[in-house]
């Protein structure tokens, strides 16, 4: 007995399609599933008949400015026809007909057109509400940037009740005739997308390694990219990147700006919901991060700025200093007896202003490279230990509330990204996901309360 | 039971004096000098009498407001005060009036005459009732924190009164470079800067006894006290940990330095050393705080004067608060020192400590300095055959945190004279304890630190102090 692994037997059947493909086109099988096509091709003959009123067969399908190989939304697909003897002269009441992609009507289309002088009726290929999951069908799941789609026509049946039916397809052995590929994404708007997104992820996720856009900065002494990134914040960041590459995807595969769904909008407000409550918690609370600032602030650090200045300036400069006068001491020796009331000559007297000096610039280099001691000693348990263990962790190590955030997060927007993918449109989620994520969020938030005070 | 007594607790608190903090422990009683509400001290022909501040909140149990004069001089007038006034000790009120002007506040020279109620001050009072107090406990002398400081160490503080004359390391042989000689334990557990890391003959092993308080309440847990503990308490203002001192240093609030007390006990009395263990409770000296007893003639510690005022170090200083603590003490004791084979009675004074700890754990060993030499010790106090005196199982302290605001408020004014001091100390600390005794710097100078500001102060203390203990 063999097992034939589930792909495997997948490969095996699109093999066997594929060549039952090949021979039906090649031996004009009577496969049941094919439409049915014109069953000779006919010469042209369109000078000598009169004009046909009803087109037999699809000739081709021809692209707008005749470069572009594909037809897109919003965009207008031309499919030349021929009537039943050859004839392209025709007299064709264009409204008549609808179009077919793959065998499924497209719905809710604005009337075609008749051009005369390429012999082919006009389809403005629109999406709308009535057709919008063809279009899904379509256009979902892409991996490249045109599909290919057969094109059928069909006429309008007189009464509204019926369906209209393809009818009208390629000759039989032209099959290829009937085929276009259809525009996914645009050059231009792919690449106005891709600037867009691209720009926005920059300004958001590279541009915080060295801002704090996703950090805390409960603590401005510390530079912006030393500080502890903050989990709502990254939440918060994270919805929004989501959504907002979302809108453009979808803007630009189905030129409709209205596909923000309401969850989507509950989820980005309780997302920043989220992390307004947890700088509230911040805020509120008198928390070891605010009595390390008022620390800082005693010692003279106001802002990172203030730790440069002693860094960059104020201790190089009594050093060097210190340096200049030492060397002037050495050679103002020796120094003066250390008895009161003893005369002391000029050389003396400089040695000991100079000296004073010296003891004075010791004073204040070592008075700032202990402040500078205790600015690094204090700030440390408030520095960055990496993005994973900042959002994981709390003083205490691993916390779950937080973790259990980070999962959801992670779960939800990997569902949203799939969901906008294959259906082209954002997600629904139930509300009961909703609630998920509104309790994980608010389990967080109420941790941090005692958390800040840890 | 001495001999039963393995472990010695020290806490030593700052600047109160024992009419300040115990004066009114036993109203009634005849026996117990204490406060009769009838001592005063006159100030430009106005009496100022002794007062408490009944129903005051707890959150302004800093009196006196602003820090009284603590130098050898402002004590040498407390003590004096007007001559042809009835009551002794009658300067209080007027050196606390004459201070310079500060921009902490008025010296109103009442506040200088505050004592605490047994009830403003529940810890020390109800650990006082249980066990023993001793009323007639002086400071060393009558001089600042820091020579007294030295003389619980070194039964000396080498002729000097004023912090800020001292030369550092401290060059006299300590109670712990004994101990350490005798092969006993010992540690000082503290809070920021221990003022005993100044004691030069630690230099070279204070690494491995200096530890935080964290640490002691640790070993009390797990029956691991050393022979010989020495408690320091927080001195300065943390705006980090948003902790007020607990050195009840005046205007520190004093219920912090109950809630140390109380945590000391509570770690002593739960810990397996309990009926090991003798608990000193005392304070370094009055710190301009009135106290009616006027301090008697003491013995010089070694004849070494180095102050300008020629003071020999021939009295005692002001009484001081201190609290005896064991299982073998009765509750209720009065510990007073017993008179001597030769007739006479010295107080006890800080060397009683190392008078104290001499005899229990460095038999034989020879005492420190003259005055250690007849100081008291405590071991009569341990009268009880058994350790059965329990105390409380366990103290509650005035439940109160310190708020932002007021750590704040005593973070940004300038130090206080031992905050300053040890400061100024803590620049002469080496970078890295030395390995050898030739790698001990030679004594030095203060040198001349004026920290704006108490937050300032305590950077340059901890992190020279950290730094120094490899912390």
């Amino acid at each position: 007995m063999i097992r034939i692994s589930g792909n495997l037997r997948s490969a095996v059947i699109l093999v066997l399609f594929s060549c039952s493909r090949v021979l039906w086109a090649q031996a004009a099988p009577s496969a049941s599933s094919a439409p049915p096509a014109p069953a000779s091709q006919p010469g042209n003959n369109s000078s000598t008949a009169a004009p046909s009123e009803r087109p037999a067969a699809i000739t081709a399908i021809l692209y707008p400015d005749g470069k572009a190989k594909s037809v897109g939304l919003n965009e207008k697909l031309q499919v030349q026809v021929t009537g039943p003897t050859g004839d392209t002269n025709l007299k064709v009441d264009a409204s008549k007909y609808v179009l077919f992609f793959n065998g499924k009507e497209v719905k809710d289309l604005p009337d075609p057109t008749y051009n005369r002088s390429t012999h082919s009726l006009v389809f403005e290929l629109r999406r709308t509400v009535n057709n919008k999951d063809l279009w899904t069908d379509l256009l979902g799941s892409p991996v490249r940037s045109t599909v290919p789609v057969t094109v059928a026509l069909g006429e309008r049946p007189d009464s509204a009740s019926q369906a209209p039916q393809p009818s009208i397809y390629a000759f039989r052995g032209d099959e290829g005739l009937s085929k276009f590929e259809l525009k996914v994404f645009g050059p231009v708007s792919i690449s106005v997308a891709a600037v867009v997104v691209f720009g926005m992820i920059w300004l958001v996720l590279a541009r915080a390694r060295q801002n704090t856009t996703l950090r805390d900065g409960m603590i401005p002494q510390i530079p912006p990219s030393l500080q502890t990134y903050s989990l709502a914040r990254c939440q918060m960041t994270f919805w929004f990147v989501l959504i907002f590459c979302a809108f453009i995807f979808l803007y630009i595969a189905t030129w409709d700006y209205n596909t923000i769904s309401s969850q989507a909008l509950i989820l980005m407000g309780i997302s920043g919901a989220t992390a307004m409550a947890a700088i509230g918690v911040d805020a509120a609370k008198d928390s070891p991060a605010d009595a390390t600032n008022r620390g800082l602030q005693a010692l003279g650090f106001n802002s990172y700025a203030d730790v440069q200045q002693l860094i960059i300036y104020e201790i190089p400069s009594r050093e060097a200093e210190l340096v200049r006068q030492q060397k002037l001491l050495s050679t103002l020796l020796p120094a003066p007896p250390d008895t009161p009331d003893a005369a002391l000559t000029p050389q003396q007297l400089q040695w000991q202003t100079v000296n004073q000096r010296v003891s004075q610039l010791i004073i204040e280099i070592n008075d700032r490279k202990n402040r500078l001691g205790t600015y690094e000693d204090r700030i440390r348990p408030f520095l960055t230990q990496g993005f994973f263990t900042d959002i994981t962790t709390d003083i205490n190590g691993t916390a779950i509330h937080r973790l259990q955030v980070l999962c959801w997060t992670l779960v939800l927007g990997a569902v949203f990204i799939i969901g906008v993918y294959r259906d082209l449109a954002m997600p629904e989620f139930s509300s009961t996901l909703l609630t998920l994520m509104g309790i994980s969020g608010a389990g967080y938030v109420g941790f941090k309360y005692q958390e800040v005070n840890s | 039971m001495p001999d039963k007594i393995q472990h010695v607790v020290v806490l030593m608190l700052e600047n109160r004096s024992f009419d300040s903090m115990l004066g009114r422990l036993y109203p009634d009683d005849p026996d117990f000098n204490g406060l009769t509400l009838g001592e005063y001290n006159t100030y430009a022909q106005t009496r100022f009498g002794v007062w408490s501040g009944e129903g005051m909140p707890p959150s302004l149990a800093t009196a006196p407001d602003p820090d009284p004069g603590e130098f050898f001089k402002d004590i040498a007038e407390q003590l004096q005060g007007d001559p042809t006034a009835p009551c002794p000790m009658g300067g209080f009120a007027a050196n606390y009036a004459t201070q310079k002007p500060s921009s902490d506040g008025p010296f109103n020279p009442r506040s200088a005459m505050h004592f605490f109620s047994p009830e403003q001050v529940p810890v020390i009072t109800q650990l006082a009732k249980s066990f023993g107090v001793c009323d007639c406990w002086h400071a060393s002398a009558p001089c600042q924190t820091w020579p007294n400081r030295f003389f619980v160490h070194t039964g000396t503080s080498r002729g000097h009164v004023d912090n800020n004359t001292f030369r550092i390391p401290f060059p006299a042989e300590s109670l712990f470079h004994r101990l350490q000689k005798g092969g006993r334990s010992w540690r000082v557990y503290f809070h920021d800067m221990p003022q005993s890391i100044l004691l030069g003959d630690l230099w070279l092993y204070a690494v491995f006894h200096f530890r935080g308080l964290a640490q002691f309440l640790a070993d009390a847990h797990t029956g691991n006290l050393p022979d010989y503990s020495f408690i320091e308490p927080r001195y300065f203002s943390d705006l980090f940990l948003n902790k007020i001192p607990n050195d009840e240093h005046p205007p520190h609030n004093v219920l912090y330095g109950e809630q140390l007390i109380a945590q000391v006990y509570n770690a002593v009395r739960s810990s397996p050393c309990w009926e090991s263990t003798l608990l000193i409770i005392t304070y370094d000296e009055h710190g301009g705080c009135y106290d009616h007893v006027v301090p008697p003639p003491a013995v010089p510690p070694d004849g070494l004067v180095d102050n300008p005022y020629g003071y020999p170090f021939n009295t005692y200083g002001v009484r001081v608060p201190a609290v005896i603590v064991s299982p073998f003490v009765p509750p209720g004791s009065k510990v007073r020192p017993p008179v001597r084979d030769d007739g006479l009675v010295y107080p006890f004074d800080h060397t009683s400590i190392i008078a104290t700890v001499r005899n229990l754990f460095l038999k034989g060993s020879p005492p420190l300095t003259q005055r250690d030499a007849v100081a008291p010790d405590l071991l009569h106090a341990l009268s009880l055959p058994t350790p059965s005196n329990a105390g409380p199982a366990s103290i509650d302290a005035t439940a109160m945190e310190a708020s932002a605001t007021e750590v704040q408020s005593r973070a940004v004014i300038a130090p206080n004279g031992m905050q300053a001091s040890l400061s100024a100390a803590a620049a002469l600390l080496p970078t890295t304890p030395p390995n050898t005794a030739a790698q001990v710097p030679a004594p030095a100078g203060l040198p001349n630190t004026q920290y704006p500001t108490v937050a300032i102060a305590h950077a340059n203390a901890t992190a020279s102090t950290n730094r120094f203990l490899n912390r």
